[in-house]
This record gives C-alpha cells, structure tokens and sequence, in this order.
C-alpha cells in the first residue's frame, strides 16, 4: 500500500475533520485555532512536496496522480499556508465561526486537490462543487451579515447556473462519445472536433471551469463577491482557488481539445472578453478588492491564451502563471489585509501615505501590482512573456497586440493604486501601521521571491515544462 | 561586466543607509559610484578603439534561448561614458538641491537603480534583457519624476510619462518577439548576421513599425513628444539626466543599436527620416513660446532628438557620424544648462526666463558654466557643438532631397541657438530682473557639474581629433555593416555649410534680442495646442474612463438577474451558432417525428406547460409553490413512461420535500411584490423562452444523434449470471447500480434533515438575525458619474 499516493489529500481531509470535531464540540478559541492551522498547514506543504513524485491511476482510471497533478497539490498547499499566515485575527468572522472557517478552509483545499487530480468528469463536477460550496458558505460567514449574505446568493446563484450547463455539456458529450472518461474521450474525440455537438458538448462542460477561473462570462459574480466577503476569505478565493481553475481547465482542454480549430476560436472570444471587460471595468473602481477582482477577471483571460494554444509550451505558460498568479495576489491581498486593520473593506485613498505609514507594506504592494501588470523583472512580466510568446508561436499575433493593449489599460489603474500609497499625502493624521516581525519578514521575502523568479525563472520553467508533460 | 551593471541596484538598496551616515558628505561619497564605473568603462577605450567588440555572455534562460549577454562596442561605451560621467556630477548636483529633503536615501537609491537600469540598457545584446531594462529605466524614471509628490502636476506627470513609454515598451516587446519568429533569436549579434532574413521577411513592415513606436515614445518623437516637457515636475537633477542626457536617448540608441539589423532600406529611411524632421521642427517650434527655463529646455531637446532620429533614418556613414557627435555634445551642454536652470531656480525661486536677469555679477562662477553650455548651444567655434552642427548640415546636404531638408536643419540650428542663449545667457546679463532674495553662488558641488561639463565641450571642440578616434569612429562603426574609413572631420575652407553655420548663428542672435516680442506674437497661435497630441492623450483617458464607467454600469450593476441574463444570452447564443452550422433540418426534428407521441404524452406535456405558466404568472407564493410541484411531478411521471422507475421515485420524493421545504420557507417570508417594470418582464420573458426554445432543439438534436444503448440486454443476460437474481430491477437497484441507490437514498436522507432543521428553527422565532437580510440597494458598482 503506498500510503504516499492520497497522502496529502487524506491529510487535509483529516485537518479538515479536525476543525469540524473543534467546531462540534463548540469550544472555539481563536488562538490555538490559528496555531494548530499554521502547524497542520505547514506539515501538509512538506507532506504535499514529499508527495511530489507519486504517480498512479487509481479507482477505475477516474482518479489520477502524476506530476501535474502532485505540482498543483504543492502549490495548493504553501497557498493555504500562506493564507493561514494572515488569518491570525479574522475580525470580519464571528469568533465562534473561527474554527467552522479553518474547517472550510481545509474542506475547499482538499476538494481542489482532488479537482487537479481529477480524471473523468463527473470526479471533475464533484470536486468542483464541493470546493464551490465551501466557497459559498466562507463568503456568507462575514460579520456584517447583509454584505456576506448578498455576496453568497450571488455567488451560489451564478455558480449552480453554470454548474447546470456544464452538466449538461457533459451529457451531450457523453451521448456523443458513450464515456466520460478524460483518457477515453481523448481517443473518442478524436477527429470529432469539427462536429458542432462535440464543440458544444465541450464549451458547455468548460463553463464550471471557466466560473471557477472567473472567466467572461461568469466573471460576474467576482466583483460583488470579493467585495463582499472578509479580507482574508476574498485573498483565499482570489490567490487559491483560481488554481485549481486553471489545473482542471489545463486537463480537460488537453485532454479533449486536440484538432478543435472551433474551441480556439470560442476560448479567444472569452480570453478577449474577460481580459478587456476586467480591466475596463477595474478602471473606474476606487474598492482596492473590488479592483483587484476585475483585475482577477483580466488575469483569467491571460490565462486562456495559454490554454488556447493547444501546445505544449503554451501549457507550461499556464502552469508557470499559474505560480505567479499565487505569489502576487496573495502579496496584494496580504497589503489589504494589514492596512485595513479591522477588517473593513479598503478604498484607494486609505493607501495614502503608505510609504511613511509601513515601508514594508508599500514596497510589497508595488512590486505585486507591478508585476500584476507585467512590468519587468517580476515574475508576472515572465509569466506575460511566456504566454505571450506561446502564443506567437502558434500565430495569434492580433490575440497578442490585444492582450498588449490590455496589459497597458491594467498598467494604468494598478498606477493610480501605487500613486495612492506612494505619492499621496493623507488627510489627517494616520499613524504609522504595526506590522508584526514574520509579517515583514513574509512580506520581503514576497518581494524577494517575485523578483527572483522574475530574474531567474528557469528552475520553475523546468517544473512546469516537466508537469504539462504528462498531460495527454 | 554583469557587476558593473548590477552594483548599481545593489547600492540603490543601500543609499537611504549612506546619506544618513554621510550627512554633508552624501553628494562626494555617492559620486564615488558612477566615477569609479566611468574609469573601468574608460578603461576599455584602448581596445575598443583597435576595434574589437567585447562581449560578456552569461547564462539566464538558456533553454529559451536567452542570455543575459552584454556586449561592449564603440555605441555601447559611448553611452556607458556618458551615463557614467554625467550621473557623477548629478550625484553631486543633488545633495546640494535637495539638501534636508526627508526622503533623500530614497532618491538616491532611486537614482543609482535607474542608472545601473540605464547601463544594463545600453549594454545588454540580448532583446529580452534589453527589455527589462528598458522597463527599468521607465519604473525608475516614474519614482524620480513623482518625488517631489507633494504637488498635484508632479503626480500625474510621472504618471503620464509612464503611461507613454509604458506603451512603447509594450510596442517593443511585441516587436521583439516577432523578430524572434522571423530571425529565430533574441541575440543582436546572431540578428545582425540573419538581417538579410529580416528585411525580407513578411513581418519587416509590423517589426518597424513596433520598433519606431517604441523609440518613438522613449525619445519623445512626434506625436509622443509631450510627454517630456510635463516631466519638468521632476527635480532638476532628475530632468538633467533622464531628460537630457540619458534615458530620452534611449530611443535614439535603440535605433542605431537596430539599425544594421533592420535599417537601409527604403522603408526604414521614409519612416525615420520624415519622423526626425516633423520631430525636429516641432521641439524647435514650441520652445520659442515657453518662458520657463525647463520647458524651454525640454523642447530644445525634443528637437534635438528629432535630428538625431532624422541622422540615424540616412543611415549613411556620414550622418551616423554627425548623430554620434550631436548626441554627446548634446548630452553635454544640455546637462549643464539644466544644471544651471536648476542653480538658478534655487537661488531666485523662479525659473521664468522673462523674470531673471543681472545675474551674472552674483553668481559668476555659474555664469561662466552657463556661457560655456550657451555657446556650445548656439553652434560657435571652436565647441563641440560647432562641430556637431556642421556635421548635421553637411549629412542634410549631401543626402536626400536636400532642398527640404537642410532648411529644416537650419532652422531648428535658429532655435538651438537664439533659445539656448536665453537660458544660458540672458538670466545673467539681462538688465531686468524681478525676483526676491539675494542669488550667490551655490556649493562647490552644484557648480562644478555645469563648468566641467562646459569645459569638456569646449576641449572636445578644440581637440576633435583624438575624440574622432576614440569614441566617435568605434561607434559608428557599431551602427554600419561595411564601415568603410571614417573621416576626421577637418576644415574645409569656406562652403556652404559654413555659410548655414553662419546664418543660424546670426539668426540665433536675432532671435535673442528680438525674443520677448517675438513670443507675444507667437503666443497668439497658443490655441493650436488644444488640437495636439498631448490634447489626444487627455481625451483618450477621458474616453477610455467614460467607456469603462458604462460599460462597468452595465454589465456590472450588481443585479443578480442581469448577470443571469449575461450568462444565458452567451450559452443561447453559443448553441444557437452551434446548431446553425449543423445544418439540421426542422422539419425532420419536429414534423417527421411528431407522429411518434402518444395522447396521453401530449396531455402530461400540456399540464407542464400550464403549471410553468401559473408558477411564472402566480401573484402568490402558495400557488407559485404548488405550481412548481406539479412541474416536478410531471417531469418524473415521464421519467415513468420512459422506463425509469428509481429515477422518477426519487424525483417523487424530492419533489414532495421540496415543496414542502419551499413552503417553511416562503411562508415566512412577506408576500410577493412586483419589483420589475412590464419592459423589464418582457425582457426576462425573451431570454427565457429563447433559452428554452433553443434547449429543446439542441436535446431533440441530441436524441437524434444518440445511439440505443444495449444496457437492457446485458442486465436482463447478466443478472442471473453475473449477481444471482432472477428480479431484474431488484438486482439493478441493489445490485448492478447499488451506489447510485445508496446515493439516492443520501439524498433522500439529507432532504429530510434540511427539513427538519427548518422546522426546529421555526419554533424558536426570537433568533432571527439582526439586521435586514438584505440591506436594500443591490451592491453593485458605485460608480459615480
């Protein structure tokens, strides 16, 4: 018995059970909650890289674990460790919904382990939802109860909306093909792509993913939700969970989608669409979360680009981005988190005079929106150059100037947010902002590590290149 | 090499460190940086000089095939000196401008980090890299520009030159790329073998166009030189090396960088060559109305920079030459006539060139820096810039269509002339004055920077010839292919272009003495501005936010139902494509097979469709409620009638539960209010019936498609064999699909749990939530108008 096969997903599960055991038992202390989640979160990264070289096929070929999957576990891992990190004092959650919030947490992360180890669809649609309705339930629990509760309907109501359509996609897939199977409909497929009810069978069973990855058009929901939920919830969703998105989408796509010249032409219009309505809308904003959802938003249609070059390299883009997507939302959000001390949501012109207020702060929120915007020699500028050039190479040059063109959009609202904590004075007297030790030692090394991988990205590109190999 | 280039970011980090310990010292000890770079650049002058290229490859991202690679030429140490040696005495100048300012180590840091940017740039032989830097030097030059933060234009300033090169970046990126697909590498060296493979390949046209846009907004061309007259915000020190000395030639080095890969051809020389003059004419154009030292400066060098694109566009021997020595002895008196503005303007508080004058006796060792710049300006002999601008009229005149040609020359030659020596002359000899304080001469510190510099133009006047072959033939040679001998230039008697050198430095002096009235007439033409690009820039941002804002209104309104309606328009219209391109046929869907339903089919049918009206139509929840359960109950008597019986027991079951639930529920709640208008209703009615209609047309084409699955066969053979049953459903439910049965039953199971948690929590009605549920408006974007 290889205990190693399912060790990180037993693992969290079992964390998970634990916190529901705390909750049950309803004695809640924020505390020894939060130590006992940095431990076990802690534990479950080493056990998640240790996991790193499993590699099996497992209950009737529906579940798999090879390297692309066991890299996504990894990086869901040191994500849910990080966000444990700043979830010290979660004011916008009741304290006796402290320890319901670690077990949700935990919950959401193991059904997003099994979400990149998925192998068949319908494992595919259950670790979807389950993930989903953690999601759901996290996003209500905030204390300001009229806030989360409307942010949650929306979520749940857009998120069984396109659950229903991928369901549906599924069953036309299935009617066409008789399996559900990735490995199976990868042979079945095959030389099918051109039949519009495969194409559609394939866009429609794309929808869950593309809600999950808050891509046009279930993008929706992003604003109002990150806005909506606490600090911290918003930073799980928008650092952790677009992970998981992006794995399953990787599989599903290079599973089915070889020869679909159609599903290009359909995932460029969602790219198109997501990146520019995300960054047009993020213009306008002055919500520093609700900005940084659009800003979601516009991420997901780079991500597309990588996906829908159906190469290799492409793919490795994505897996890339996928790393660099984590590392600087959750320095973005770790700023929010800090300067909106208690929990409220943060508007731009608070960030005024950050500089003075938290040196720390302001340096990590810089260099995560200028690498959110791909400015050289940040991991977001390689991660840009990567998709960008994959995409070149397949020849969608008018994809690329597009994207370009966006990226200059984003370019110029991420400013308006770093002019606010650079060049702006406040008004009234702000004190300075206390920022604990391991904050500021996680946050430089944050800056350090965006910079790094910027500058040198090559042992990454070695690991995605090596992950997406064992896709089909 | 790679420590020359990388000490600089290293000592950025540590320069807030330095200033506090150096205090009064800070400017001596922070010019130790640069100096020391310019003697080990120097120091390759002798082998640069025997003509080889130096190159310093080192590993980065290998398996794409790029290298952090730097190379080391003629052009390379021509601007590595430059930066170098200009950035020492701006290290100099600013510990004395901005002495006490708070943030002091910050700028310094961002100093250094832009001039290591700077090196890394003019250095790197590799694109990609070149790029990074070049991002670089826009990052950096946005921290420096937004220093002094506390004034409102400083602010968006930055943000403007940010913005503007940030665009070209991204132009240069694009266009980077495609020389990757078309020659294969990023590598300049390897790209200057291929460029046969360039200039023919069907991307050269794009490449061009995304190069030129990138230098363009980098070196302030026509129509993205505005930019650079807003950046005066910054700090002098600032504005003396970006502005003028280094990173605004950036572009201009990218050209001549590129040239022997991309330029000599027809379409390089008709985009460059009109480009520089429009450039040109305009910087010289618009500095004659300007009455603030800076921004006269600023377009002066605008229009410097138009010639130097104009020199690189010729792409002869001759002009690359007159580029070569332009650019340094630009670099050169521009420095030091900021250097001056910017003594000035701290001793007076003013920069306004019609306020200043009587200088010159209180500050005599500034004045003297400032002569030197002026005449170099102005084009006397013996300055460099005597010789740079010979140099210029000779390429204008020996080249193409020179009858246009050399008059623009001539008259931007005018301008340089007649508006340098309004900043470098007029401040000190004018008989008016109108300023407070008492002007004396700065720190030693300040004013070494513009007389050294000012020297040094007057000794590389004076001395041309080893300059010639030191630097300038080397870098001439890195911009040509076949560089065939290059000739010092030498006196060549009295022709033409001694005759032009004459005429604008007459012109130039009329043009001082005659300024003041000059630029009231000329203000009257003020209004054309509007029309400009720098207008275009303000319009596009207020097009592009009031785009945004509508379009964020919405799509974004916060209203749960228009982003349904979002989502099902989008899968409506994908199926509705999809079954278009089928081809399917109506008639075979519907007419042929209508004969195939049974009465009592069409009657379960009828009583759904009602039931779904009534729920829709219903004006109270119970009925609504009801409604709904008879939807459900029909669809599982079909579930029946298609030999489904576990299914539609279980959507029986559901069903029931669920109405009952929904009852829990609903009947708490207040009574159903109409919050839509009629159009509203009349639109969700449209999407729901077209989604509908369009589903029931994709599920009839489905089932068309869909093979007779044989599963009754094989469990009525295996049932017996395979689970020991002769009760075919029993063995299915318990047996072949037990799971599905097991899972049934969970649902079953937590159904009833979710109902009897409701009923429970009904019977004690005190603990309802604070607050309202939902807290009135829906939350969507609050944009305001």
């Amino acid at each position: 018995m290889r205990w190693m096969l399912l060790g990180p997903e037993v693992y969290t599960f079992l964390a998970a059970l634990g916190f529901l055991g705390i909750s049950l038992a309803g004695r809640p202390n924020s505390g020894r909650d939060h130590l006992a989640a940095l431990c076990l979160s802690g534990v479950g990264v080493l056990l998640a890289a240790s996991a790193l070289s499993e590699d099996a096929i497992l209950f009737s070929e529906v579940y798999r674990v090879d390297l692309f999957s066991q890299v996504f576990k990894l990086l869901l891992s040191v994500g849910l460790f990080l966000i444990v990190c700043i979830c010290g004092e979660v004011r916008e959650i009741r304290e006796e919904n402290r320890s319901d919030f670690f077990a949700l947490i935990f919950f959401c992360t193991l059904a997003m382990m099994l979400l990149v180890s998925g192998n068949h669809l319908l494992t595919l649609y259950l670790s979807l939802e389950l993930s989903s309705y953690s999601l759901y339930v996290l996003v209500s629990l905030r204390r300001a109860r009229d806030m989360g509760v409307e942010a949650g309907i929306k979520f749940f109501l857009v998120g069984i909306f396109a659950s229903a359509l991928m369901l549906f996609g599924m069953a036309v897939l299935y009617a066409m093909t008789r399996t559900m199977n990735l490995n199976a409909l990868n042979g079945a497929l095959h030389g099918m792509m051109g039949q519009p009810l495969v194409l559609l069978g394939v866009v429609l069973t794309l929808s869950g993913f593309l809600f999950k990855l808050a891509c046009f058009p279930f993008h929706l929901w992003v604003p109002d939700v990150y806005q909506g939920a606490a600090n911290e919830v918003t930073a799980y969703l928008a650092a952790v969970s677009k992970l998981a998105g992006m794995a399953a989408i990787l599989r599903f796509v290079a599973s089915v989608g070889q020869g679909g010249a159609d599903l290009v032409q359909v995932l460029l219009v969602f790219s198109v669409a997501s990146m520019t309505l995300g960054n047009l809308a993020a213009i306008t904003q002055q919500d520093l979360k609700r900005l940084l959802g659009y800003s979601t938003v516009a991420h997901a249609g780079y991500v597309l680009i990588g996906v829908l070059t159906l190469s290799a390299s492409g793919y490795a883009s994505v897996v890339f981005y996928a790393l660099a997507l984590l590392v600087m939302k959750f320095t973005a959000f770790l700023v929010v988190v800090k300067v909106a001390g208690n929990g409220t949501n943060l508007h731009i012109n608070q960030l005024a005079g950050l500089h003075r207020r938290s040196p720390v702060l302001a340096m990590a929120l810089m260099v995560s929106l200028f690498s959110l915007a791909g400015i050289p020699p940040t991991v977001g500028f390689t991660g840009k150059f990567l998709i960008f050039v994959a995409a070149m190479e397949k020849g969608h040059f008018a994809l690329v100037l597009i994207a370009m063109a966006n990226v200059l959009i984003s370019l110029y609202y991420y400013l308006l947010v770093i002019k606010a904590a650079y060049l702006l004075e406040p008004e009234g007297e702000t004190g300075p902002i206390a920022v604990s030790a391991p904050t500021k030692v996680l946050a430089t090394a944050l800056v350090g590590a965006m910079v790094l991988a910027g500058f040198y990205p090559y042992p990454f590109m070695e690991i995605a290149q090596a992950a997406v190999g064992v896709l089909p | 090499m790679i420590v020359a280039v990388v000490v600089g970011f290293v000592l950025g980090l540590l320069a807030p460190l330095v200033v506090r310990v150096a205090r009064n010292g800070t400017g001596w000890i922070t010019g130790l940086v640069p100096i020391g770079l310019f003697a080990y650049f120097a120091s390759f002058l002798n082998r640069i000089q025997a003509g080889e290229t130096l190159f310093f490859p080192y590993p980065w991202l290998s398996p794409l095939g790029i290298g952090l690679s730097f190379r080391l030429d003629g052009l390379s140490l021509l601007f590595a000196l430059l930066i170098t040696g200009i950035g020492t005495f701006v290290c100099l100048y600013s510990a004395g401008y901005l002495a006490g300012h708070p943030d002091l180590g910050k700028f310094y840091g961002a100093l250094f980090a832009f001039m290591a940017s700077m090196l890394g740039l003019v250095l790197s032989d590799n694109l990609v890299a070149l790029f990074v830097f070049w991002e670089l030097t826009s990052v950096t030059s946005y921290l420096l520009i937004g220093f002094d933060s506390e004034r409102e234009a400083a602010r968006r300033a930055a943000l403007q030159a940010l913005l503007v090169t940030g665009a070209g970046g991204l132009a240069l990126l694009a266009a980077f790329v495609l020389m990757q697909q078309a020659a294969g590498s990023f590598e300049i060296a390897i790209l200057v073998e291929r460029s046969p493979d360039l200039r023919t390949s069907p991307l050269y046209a794009a490449i061009i166009f995304l190069v030129l846009t990138g230098a363009a907004t980098k070196s302030a061309q026509f129509p993205f030189h505005f930019w650079l007259p807003n950046a005066m915000e910054a700090p002098t020190p600032v504005s003396t090396y970006l502005h003028a000395a280094t990173m605004v030639k950036g572009g201009v080095y990218l050209l001549a960088r590129l040239s022997p890969v991309l330029g000599g051809t027809d379409l390089w020389r008709d985009w460059l060559i009109p480009l520089g003059t429009v450039t040109m004419l305009t910087g010289a154009w618009l500095s004659l109305v300007q009455v603030d030292l800076k921004r006269i400066l600023a377009h002066t060098t605008v229009g410097a920079l138009g010639a130097c694109v104009l020199l690189i566009g010729m792409g002869t021997q001759g002009s690359l030459q007159a580029c070569m020595v332009f650019l340094l002895a630009h670099g050169l008196y521009k420095g030091s006539l900021f250097l001056v503005a910017g003594i000035v303007d701290h001793e007076t508080g003013t920069r306004n060139a019609a306020d200043l004058g009587r200088l010159g006796r209180a500050m005599p060792l500034t004045c003297i820096g400032a002569l030197l710049a002026a005449l170099s300006s102005a084009g006397v002999y013996p300055f460099l810039g005597f010789l740079g601008k010979e140099l210029l009229y000779e390429s204008t005149l020996v080249g193409f269509t020179p009858v246009l040609l050399a008059p623009c020359a001539v008259a931007a030659g005018i301008a340089f002339a007649g508006m340098g020596a309004v900043v470098g002359v007029r401040p000190f000899f004018s008989a008016q004055g109108r300023f407070s304080g008492q002007p004396h001469d700065p720190s030693p510190g300040m004013w070494v920077g513009p007389v050294l510099l000012g020297m040094v133009g007057l000794l590389f006047g004076l001395f041309h010839g080893p300059l010639h072959s030191a630097l300038i033939t080397p870098a001439v040679r890195s911009c040509i292919l076949q560089a065939g001998d290059i000739p010092t230039p030498s006196w060549h008697g009295l022709d033409v272009k001694l005759a032009l050198s004459a005429l604008s430095l007459l012109m130039g002096g009329a043009l001082y003495w005659k300024w003041s009235a000059l630029r009231g007439r000329l203000c009257r033409w003020r209004n054309v501005g509007r029309y400009g690009p720098a207008a275009g820039y303000d319009h596009a941002l207020c097009l592009l936010e009031a785009f945004a804002r509508r379009q964020t209104r919405f799509f974004q309104s916060g209203r749960l139902n228009v982003y349904l309606i979002i989502v099902i328009c989008t899968a409506v219209a994908l199926l509705a494509c999809a079954l278009v391109r089928d081809n399917i046929s109506f008639s075979d869907l519907v007419l042929q097979r209508w004969a195939d339903v049974k009465t009592y089919e069409a009657v379960i049918a009828a009583i759904l469709l009602t039931a779904t009206v009534v729920t829709v139509r219903a004006q109270s929840m119970l009925v609504a409620v009801v409604a709904l359960g008879v939807v459900g109950y029909c669809v599982a008597v079909v579930y029946l009638l298609f030999s489904a019986p576990d299914v539609a027991m279980t959507q029986f079951a559901i069903e029931t539960l669920s109405v009952i639930l929904l009852m829990v529920v609903l009947l708490r709640l207040p009574r159903l209010r109409t919050f839509s208008t009629s159009r509203q209703r009349l639109r969700d009615a449209l999407v729901a019936v077209s989604a509908g209609l369009i589903t029931t047309l994709l599920v009839l084409v489905v089932t068309t498609q869909a093979r007779n699955p044989k599963l009754a066969d094989f469990y009525a053979r295996n049932s017996l064999v395979l689970a020991k049953g002769r009760n075919v459903v029993n063995v299915i439910l318990v047996d072949f699909r037990g799971f599905d049965t097991l899972g049934e039953i969970t649902v079953l199971a937590v159904a009833a749990i979710g109902v009897y948690s409701l009923v429970k929590l009904g019977s004690h009605r005190d603990r309802i939530p604070e607050g309202p549920p939902f807290g009135g408006e829906a939350r969507g974007d609050d944009v305001s108008p």
